[in-house]
């Protein structure tokens, strides 16, 4: 192997496979660099992909690429301690359009990667990158931790995932990531027949199902819960925000427990059994947390450039991994074509992820964070809701109020204040 | 269930040198916050007779405790290429 290429690029995951591809295609010599024995050993998902930028990128992926189910149901949910209120979307179409599926990273990436070494990408695995090479001020390649380690390239691309070292020693990180601003996921994989699964969620074969929850097992701590179908497994799970847990001084592994064993949430895993257990933190507050995504001879992308995107109904990541990586390939591939690898030529990098989805839904929702962070959203909306339902449904005995009866009540029982629902509902309004 | 029983769920390959070293002197005298007790999925700080106790094997490499903790006592790096944490389904 030599060792000069066009491009390196560091992390197996989804931005950086993708990448690959794309420089691949273009006839560039391309080297992805990872540090686990197979690319997506490291990684963790919740996991819904949103895979409409698949379709153009892989025109056959649908039939080709490890899918857990096809998801046909999305629910959001506010758990009380005895109560669930669900709020379900559920398809059709969508199925037969396939926008989004349950995943599994290590079957995913590594499926992914052989496309990128289809294409003529060279994967470099076992691999773990140390630092930078850097010369007057121009990065030129990556220094590993092999005794001859050090591969030279044109341009290097940061795809080193959310706790990306690299792009702080490149000094585009100016500061360290806060604990507010990054969530942990905590993630219990447990196995279940296929049949059961079906029976109990409602779905068919290859259906499946995604459900977000907040509620009072968040011990007021700001974040929330996911349970998503694969084949013949559950993910159950929670994300909660590294910098809430340290003000609360809660534990975050309790807050998973709490999940498990709230009533309706435990109906839902009965007599499931534990396969992996597994945690990853998540980018949490989009937009104000990104860094300088680009530098003399460096760009960086997915997670390490903290592209997450939560609007409160769903929490997306892997698919602006790999809408970034792909801009990113394309950035580089113009840029070695022109013989200029600065700051300069790499600045049409942050004008494509403006242009695309990625940097336009981190701008539209840089402020929901701040509605979701609302303490009130875990805490007394699930209780709101479930006074709400009961009332209504008729399940307290006595003369049956109407919807604004019902409501007024159950928020004076919450102590939540009519000022604080409208604000806090104009706020939703406004940020998500 | 508790945390050995879900970490024996986890593959891992061990590295001979830890990638997470704690000075644990600066735990037990100048922080009295201890976040790293409730962060850490892996549970892998404890406290034993007021002492912090820090274990790597069965880190799943999230990078928590680098983020959380302020007083300086946890240096953090990955594990050597092919090392660590191996996880199946992800």
């Amino acid at each position: 192997m030599s060792n000069k290429f066009d491009v390196i690029i560091v992390g197996a995951g989804l931005a950086g496979i993708a990448a690959a591809i794309e420089i691949a295609r273009e006839g560039l010599a391309v080297c992805i660099i990872e540090r686990a024995i197979i690319p997506g050993e490291k990684n963790v998902t919740g996991g819904v992909l949103f895979s409409s930028v698949l379709d153009d990128f892989i025109p056959d992926w649908k039939n080709e690429a490890p899918i857990e189910r096809w998801v046909a149901k999305k629910g959001l949910g506010m758990v009380s301690e005895k109560s669930l209120s669900l709020m379900q979307f559920e398809v059709e179409k969508e199925l037969e359009d396939k926008k989004a599926f349950t995943v599994n990273r290590n079957a995913f990436d590594s499926w992914f990667a052989q496309k990128a070494e289809e294409a003529g990408a060279t994967l470099l695995t076992n691999t773990l990158v140390e630092d930078l090479i850097i010369e007057e001020g121009f990065v030129k390649g990556v220094k590993t931790h092999h005794s001859d380690g050090y591969l030279e390239a044109d341009i290097v691309i940061c795809a080193d995932g959310v706790n990306s070292l690299l792009a702080k020693k490149a000094g585009l990180r100016k500061r360290d990531v806060l604990p507010k601003e990054i969530g942990l996921g905590i993630k219990e994989i447990v196995s279940l027949p296929v049949n059961t699964i079906n029976e109990r969620f409602g779905i068919r074969e290859n259906e499946g199902c995604a459900y977000e929850f907040v509620g009072n097992f968040l011990n007021g701590v700001f974040g929330g819960a996911f349970l998503y179908t694969n084949r013949d497994t559950l993910s159950i799970g929670v994300v909660v925000n590294l910098g809430s847990v340290g003000d609360t001084s809660t534990n975050a592994r309790s807050i998973l427990e709490n999940f498990k064993n709230q009533p309706q949430i435990k109906k839902l895993i009965e007599g499931a059994s534990l396969v992996e257990y597994s945690a990853h933190l998540v980018p949490e507050i989009g937009l104000d947390m990104v860094p300088d995504l680009y530098g003399n001879g460096i760009l960086v992308a997915g997670d390490a450039a903290g592209f997450v995107v939560n609007n409160g109904f769903s929490i997306q990541g892997m698919n602006y991994a790999i809408a970034s990586g792909i801009e990113a390939g394309k950035t580089a591939v113009e840029a070695i074509r022109t013989g200029d690898v600065s700051t300069k030529q790499l600045a049409s990098y942050k004008t494509k992820i403006d242009k695309s989805f990625v940097g336009k839904n981190l701008k539209k929702y840089r402020k929901t964070h701040k509605v979701l962070g609302n303490p009130r959203m875990g805490n007394q909306y699930p209780a709101v809701m479930e006074g709400i339902a009961k009332k209504l449904f008729g399940f307290d005995d006595e003369i049956q109020p109407n919807i604004a009866e019902a409501v007024k009540s159950t928020i004076r029982g919450n102590n939540v204040s009519t000022w604080q629902l409208m604000k806090d509902g104009f706020d939703v309004w406004r940020y998500m | 269930m508790d945390i050995t029983e879900k970490l024996l769920r986890v593959n891992f390959s061990t590295d001979e040198t830890p990638h997470i070293k704690v000075n644990t002197s600066i735990c037990d005298t100048t922080c009295s916050m201890k976040v790293c007790l409730n962060i850490c999925p892996a549970e892998r700080f404890t406290l034993e007779s007021e002492k912090l106790r820090f274990v790597v094997d069965g880190c799943l490499e999230c990078g928590a405790c680098r983020i959380s903790c302020d007083t300086g006592a946890v240096t953090w790096s990955y594990p050597r290429g092919g090392a660590g944490v191996r996880f199946r389904l992800g």
